[in-house]
């Protein structure tokens, strides 16, 4: 009988199902991502519907306790997508940086070359 | 205690071409003081190129200082002072400047001090920073400012054995062949005070204070909020620890 935080968990896992679909169905997510990020819900999903699938992990993880375990395995997920976020948003800060940089550039060297420089300061 | 070995830089004395000073001036919405300190550099009537790097200001920073005669090189979108910094770099190989002084948008520097920078750097130096705490000053700083720069110049003075006051000064001179060496390695996109010396000791070059004098911003308001900007000086202490 599923109860209490398995219905939220399974609730939540649903609604990123349904977001992880809605963002391929636009375009913003390619195939292969679309089945990451679906395989991991459905993962989630699937251990709030069956906790005592994680007392197969227990003897290989040599935890005790199914809860815990549960709760160790999706702190190590959410760092390791907290990693990849942040290594995502430090190279699009880097691309961006470089975008504007090149831009100014380039509108100053158009401007130079049509209106000498010197001009500009007299 | 030094945190890495380093030898002592010694001034390399050059002849100064006639070449003109490239003084780049980094603004976030500074539409009330820009002009104020485009017209000091105006007044000193010396061959000075005047640049603003205007940070994708949302106000009239870059209308009043084309109108006060800078040229102005915009950024689409605001990236903070580093990055400001590095395009002042990029524009000043460009025009292969040899000397650049950069000063703050918010008319706290007194322009009328840069002669006395610019014969420093002529006196051979790599770096030239306008130092804050090398003389009495009328305009009182805030006490956890004044605190947390004194702090991170002694931590910095400690990183690279050199004695430095004010690390986090924007009012500095910089020699582009030494610029040149570092510019690649410079990646802070707000603070760059602390990078940009950690980076210059690390490549031997001769680093130089010299007193200047702070004035009151004339309008508009400091965009440094005293957490993040303590935070943020930390995080660049540490990423460059070596």
């Amino acid at each position: 009988m599923i109860k209490g935080i398995q219905i939220l968990g399974i609730l939540v896992s649903v609604y990123l199902i349904l977001q992880t679909v809605l963002e391929y169905k636009k375009g913003n997510h390619g195939a292969r991502r679309t089945i990451i990020w679906m395989g991991l819900w459905i993962l989630i999903a699937t251990l709030f519907a069956f906790p005592s699938l994680t007392l197969l992990a227990l003897p290989i993880l040599t935890m005790q306790d199914a809860m815990l375990s549960t709760v160790v395995i999706g702190l190590v997920i959410a760092y390791i997508l907290m990693f990849q976020t942040y290594q995502h948003l430090s190279e699009t800060e880097r691309k961006l940086t470089k975008l504007v940089q090149n831009i100014a550039i380039h509108d100053y060297l158009e401007k130079a070359t049509g209106n000498p420089e010197n001009k500009q300061n007299e | 205690m030094t945190i890495w070995k380093r030898q002592p830089a010694i001034p390399r004395t050059s002849r100064m071409s006639n070449k003109p000073i490239y003084v780049f001036i980094p603004a976030y919405n500074e539409e009330e003081n820009i002009e104020e300190v485009i017209n000091g550099l105006k007044k000193l009537k010396m061959n000075i190129k005047t640049y603003v790097i205007d940070d994708g200001s949302t106000d009239r920073t870059a209308e009043k200082a084309r109108k006060a005669g800078a040229c102005v090189i915009g950024h689409p979108v605001n990236l903070g002072g580093g990055t400001a910094i590095r395009t002042a770099f990029a524009i000043a190989l460009l025009n292969d400047a040899e000397y650049i002084v950069t000063l703050d948008g918010d008319g706290q520097h007194n322009t009328d001090e840069l002669p006395m920078i610019i014969k420093e750097m002529r006196n051979g130096a790599d770096l030239i920073i306008g130092s804050r705490f090398l003389k009495e000053q009328k305009h009182k700083m805030l006490p956890y400012r004044l605190l947390g720069i004194k702090f991170f110049s002694w931590l910095i003075s400690k990183m690279v054995g050199i004695k430095i006051t004010d690390a986090t000064s924007g009012y500095r001179a910089y020699k582009m062949e030494t610029v040149r060496k570092i510019l690649s390695r410079l990646k802070e996109n707000q603070y760059y005070g602390l990078e940009t010396v950690v980076k210059m000791a690390q490549n031997r070059a001769y680093i130089k204070e010299v007193p200047v004098t702070s004035k009151k911003r004339i309008g508009g308001k400091s965009k440094k909020g005293v957490l993040n900007y303590g935070y943020n000086l930390m995080r660049v202490v540490v990423k460059n620890l070596k």
